[in-house]
């Protein structure tokens, strides 16, 4: 209390102010109160955070879900790729109805179950000669000339004292 | 309160310690006893959520009875009974001649000075009690309440005739006028 103020306060302030001390209100809050009030003030002090948090924490959202939104999405599976091989998940579509996804359908073999994967030929055709180049032969009145070239190139690896009719070679090899 | 608000939680324990007495007393001459504790706690809540706008403008005294005036004021309000905000019958009542001390003990005394504060006009009462609770000065309260010096000094002096009157019987009195 500066000089200002003790000059202008009202006469008998210090009188009542003595006897206002001495009856001795030393009611105290309870200590329920100030266990509630500390515990408050350390919450609040555990609780702060960097200034820089918040704009951090904003700016990885916002990357997040801009990555979500130009995320690129997932080819087509190529007829030379089917997934349906590599991904058991996939087996269960094989056995649906026509009616299912087709990108799904062409994920799948188209072949025959008892053709190779990559065989245009069945499995039986391949085991005799004859067969497999009647097969052969299929495949170039269908105009499936790549496939077909593929077949014979494995039919000499498999019968290669096999003579091959020349309306084959000359059809696949001019 | 500037070491708690850059996150010292032991410097607010100590502010705490030194203010506690001095606002509940504040409190427990102007609220009826069952509002005290809240009126406290809802205090010293505001002054923790406050912490990270504090501006070291002036002592932390004044600031927190700053706060506790504001917040009698809203509880006035709640109330809507500003006038008589603790009636006599929930100050803790004592009978002077039921006590182990004599009419003039220090119960009596205790009861006669709430009596006196309770009768009086509350602007009165807490200017009063800024002044000896809060060890404010007159320009201190009269920021707080919103009032000039002149005016602050003058319901001051109301008062402290109150008091005197009230008191005027009293051997601490007496004894002090002798």
């Amino acid at each position: 209390m500066n000089d200002r103020d003790r000059d202008d306060l009202p006469a008998g302030i210090e009188e009542v102010g003595e006897v206002y001390r001495a009856a001795g209100f030393d009611d105290l809050p309870p200590p329920r109160i100030d266990e509630a009030v500390l515990a408050a003030a350390r919450q609040r002090s555990r609780r702060r955070v960097p200034a820089y948090l918040p704009a951090f924490a904003a700016a990885a959202t916002f990357v997040l879900a801009l990555g979500l939104v130009l995320r690129p999405t997932i080819p087509d599976p190529t007829p030379d790729q089917p997934l349906g091989e590599s991904t058991p998940s996939f087996a269960p579509l094989r056995e649906q109805s026509a009616n299912t996804d087709t990108s799904v359908q062409r994920a799948l073999p188209l072949e025959a179950p008892d053709t190779d994967d990559m065989s245009a030929c069945s499995a039986a055709q391949r085991a005799e000669a004859a067969l497999w180049i009647e097969c052969v032969s299929t495949l170039i009145e269908r105009g499936e000339l790549l496939r077909a070239r593929d077949e014979l190139a494995d039919f000499r690896r498999n019968f290669p004292d096999r003579p091959l009719p020349e309306n084959l070679t000359e059809a696949l090899f001019p | 309160m500037l070491s708690f608000r850059d996150g010292d939680a032991a410097a607010f324990e100590s502010l705490y310690g030194r203010h506690r007495a001095s606002l509940y007393r504040f409190f427990g001459r102007q609220a009826a006893k069952a509002c005290v504790d809240d009126l406290f706690q809802e205090t010293w809540l505001r002054v923790i959520r406050g912490k990270s706008t504090y501006r070291p403008d002036g002592v932390f005294r004044a600031y927190l009875f700053r706060i506790a005036h504001n917040v009698l004021v809203d509880h006035y309000r709640r109330e809507a009974n500003p006038a008589q905000p603790s009636r006599s019958a929930d100050i803790e009542a004592v009978d002077p001649a039921s006590g182990p001390d004599s009419e003039y003990g220090i119960d009596a005394l205790r009861t006669a000075i709430a009596g006196a504060l309770t009768r009086m006009p509350a602007a009165q009462r807490e200017v009063f009690l800024l002044h000896q609770d809060g060890g404010l000065t007159l320009e201190q309260i009269g920021e707080i309440v919103g009032a000039g010096r002149e005016t602050v000094k003058s319901r001051l002096r109301y008062a402290v005739e109150r008091l005197r009157e009230a008191l005027t019987e009293h051997p601490e009195v007496r004894e002090k006028r002798a």
